[in-house]
């Protein structure tokens, strides 16, 4: 198996993908992007990725929806989602389904980096941020590993 | 009615001479008479006679040695003999010695009469024989002529080799010593080539010719040549510079190939009058020959110079690839990372954001290396380079630039060799830094990390500086030697991932040494490295 971590980032905001891409790659990490959740299923059909950062909001199909089918196609897989609304709603199904994190929007890159460095290290996740979304998250033991 | 014949009658009786004289004259003869060999010879020196009537003897020499001699001076005379008294013996010896005939004195008139004419008649047909002889040799010169400038001319492709061994040929199977050759150019007529033109004529001749009057336009015109027999007589200003050099006449021939005239071939000459139809038939078919080789070098240039224009395109447009290629690269970096900066989905954290900030830096320096390289070129191109001299010793040129080298060398072993007597060398100290940099670059790009490169410096007879530099790469094989200094050339076999460059720093390197007045070279046996050299005067 390859040394390296992979990634997939999905997210309909191409600009976006890119920034991942160059961040993460700089950081060391093998990553592929994906424009929406159909897209994200198809790349797991083909091959797996240790971690998955997939937007919520999407054309086609949403992350929630494309988190449940690579759950059929990868069961271990390990899949943060960003959402840069407080649908709670959404938030609590994916909970319920097992996504690994949810992180909101916009997204603070060292947080995000620190979080897929636990991720991949199979640490406990540990969040500890100002940032109202994670305590909102945290509080209603949303988060949870 | 025709020119009369001529008789001579040689005989020592007064006479006799008188009375043929009277009856010869009689019968449209044109007669002189002579009473002795001597006088006979004096006479036949000066003048052609068509028959000779001769006394065998005479007081001062033998008649049948003056046959002899007469025969010698003109073989195709008819000689009659006259023999006093019968003598057989000197009859024959005479025949035998190329008389026509001979008769008995005392004369029968009718038979001498028709002696005459038979002789005349026999005398007619020789002169017509050689008439056909003279004929058929000059057909034959004529054929050899044209063979020849046929054969001269097809040798070659390259159009002066054409027009010059067209005219050496000429002149040499023609004995006319001053040919020139104007070619046709779109409305002008210019010079081409001379052979054997006084250096007077051959430097006030004109370069270009009108083509709209004068001679030259008229032998453009026609399918004939055109004969000045008189240069002094006649009024063709554009002939003066034959006439002011004692040129007397002129011939032109236009030079035909499928009904259209390309050019003229020009003969001038020393003497009036100097161009019998003959010499014009010869000259009109050599007119012939030379247009087919010229047009066929014409067309072949046409094409040659087609396809290098389809090359220089090719190359043109292949750098406008490249260039588009190595603007885009860097400017796609510089938007997506300052696009990225802007992203209001993302909040940076410091070493992220310099992350892109030092990105944006290192490739918005790369587009400006790129288009400083552009306007290096382009200012190559216009020759507007400015070099800037001063006294400087290589030395110090390079320890200017030991920052930017070590950088470049990181991955290899860069070693500087310069002794202290290298003479100072008037030089631009920014651009030769900049040839430098590029030579290392270029080594840096072309061998594997760990080698060794070389920087040296030699002085050859106090005459010119020689810097190299060395590298233990692949090489350049023979064949790229020149090439690599041409712009827009690409080298190939670079590892992958390297970065492909413009395919002008070497070009840029050779203008700037050019702009020296030095010589920039490579010296390689693949496999083994490359030697780059230039040369820089010492003054």
């Amino acid at each position: 198996m390859n040394d390296k971590t992979t990634i997939l980032v999905v997210d309909d905001n191409q600009d976006l993908l890119e920034t991942f891409a160059m961040i993460l790659k700089r950081r060391g990490y093998e990553v592929q992007t994906a424009c929406d959740g159909l897209a994200a299923v198809d790349k797991f059909k083909e091959q797996n990725f240790d971690i998955t950062l997939m937007d919520i909001v999407m054309p086609e199909m949403n992350g929630v929806d494309a988190f449940k089918k690579i759950k059929e196609i990868q069961p271990e897989a390990s899949i943060i989602l960003m959402t840069a609304y407080s649908d709670e709603e959404l938030i609590r199904t994916a909970m319920d389904e097992g996504v690994t994190l949810i992180i909101q929007k916009p997204i603070r890159i060292d947080m995000l980096i620190k979080l897929i460095n636990e991720t991949a290290g199979n640490q406990p996740i540990l969040v500890v941020d100002d940032n109202s979304i994670y305590e909102t998250l945290k509080s209603p033991g949303m988060v949870r590993k | 009615m025709k020119v009369k014949d001529n008789i001579l009658v040689v005989d020592d009786d007064q006479d006799f001479l008188d009375i043929i004289r009277q009856i010869l004259e009689k019968k449209g003869f044109k007669v002189s008479t002579v009473p002795s060999g001597e006088e006979a010879l004096a006479l036949l020196k000066e003048h052609f006679f068509n028959v000779s009537i001769l006394d065998i003897s005479l007081p001062d020499i033998d008649g049948t040695d003056l046959l002899s001699q007469i025969i010698e001076l003109h073989p195709e005379i008819i000689a009659i003999m006259l023999t006093g008294h019968s003598s057989v013996k000197n009859a024959v010896q005479s025949l035998n010695r190329g008389a026509f005939s001979y008769l008995e004195k005392p004369l029968d008139l009718e038979n001498l009469l028709s002696i005459i004419n038979r002789g005349l008649e026999k005398q007619q047909l020789v002169f017509e024989n050689r008439e056909l002889i003279s004929e058929l040799e000059r057909l034959n010169r004529i054929t050899n002529t044209l063979l020849s400038v046929a054969q001269a001319v097809a040798q070659s492709l390259d159009l002066q080799k054409i027009i010059d061994s067209a005219l050496e040929k000429v002149a040499e199977c023609t004995g006319l010593e001053a040919i020139f050759i104007y070619l046709r150019d779109k409305d002008k007529l210019k010079f081409r080539g001379h052979h054997g033109l006084s250096p007077r004529a051959a430097t006030n001749m004109p370069q270009e010719l009108d083509t709209t009057s004068g001679i030259f336009s008229n032998l453009l015109e026609q399918s004939g040549p055109i004969i000045i027999k008189d240069l002094l007589k006649a009024n063709e200003p554009e002939l003066t510079f034959l006439k002011n050099v004692s040129y007397r006449s002129f011939a032109g021939v236009p030079l035909t190939i499928l009904g259209e005239n390309i050019g003229v071939l020009g003969i001038a000459t020393d003497f009036t009058q100097s161009f019998s139809p003959n010499n014009l038939e010869l000259l009109t078919g050599i007119g012939r020959e030379i247009a087919i080789a010229v047009r066929n070098a014409q067309l072949y240039e046409d094409a040659s110079s087609a396809r290098a224009l389809r090359e220089l395109d090719v190359m043109r447009t292949e750098f406008l690839a490249n260039v588009s290629h190595e603007l885009r690269t860097p400017l796609a970096v510089i938007k997506g990372s300052a696009n990225s900066l802007l992203q209001q989905d993302v909040i940076f954290d410091e070493q992220t954001r310099r992350e892109f900030l030092v990105s944006i830096d290192k490739d918005a320096d790369t587009l400006t290396r790129l288009v400083d390289d552009l306007l290096m070129i382009s200012r190559l191109e216009a020759k507007a380079l400015e070099v800037r001299k001063k006294q400087h010793k290589i030395s110090e040129v390079i320890s200017n630039i030991k920052d930017r080298l070590d950088k470049l060398t990181v991955k290899h072993h860069l070693q500087i060799n310069i002794p202290d007597d290298i003479p100072l060398v008037k030089i631009d100290e920014v651009r030769i830094g900049e040839v430098l940099t590029n030579l290392v670059e270029n080594a840096v790009k072309f061998s594997d990390d760990n080698t060794h490169i070389y920087i040296q410096a030699v002085c050859k007879i106090k005459k010119e500086v020689i810097v190299s530099v060395i590298d233990e790469g692949i090489g350049v094989p023979l064949e790229l030697q020149q090439k690599i200094f041409q712009r827009f050339f690409q080298g190939e076999g670079r590892k992958a991932g390297r970065r492909k460059g413009t395919g002008l720093g070497l070009a840029i390197c050779q203008g700037i040494i050019e702009a020296h007045g030095g010589k920039i070279w490579v010296e390689s046996k693949p496999g083994y490295g490359a030697k780059f050299n230039f040369s820089l005067p010492v003054n």
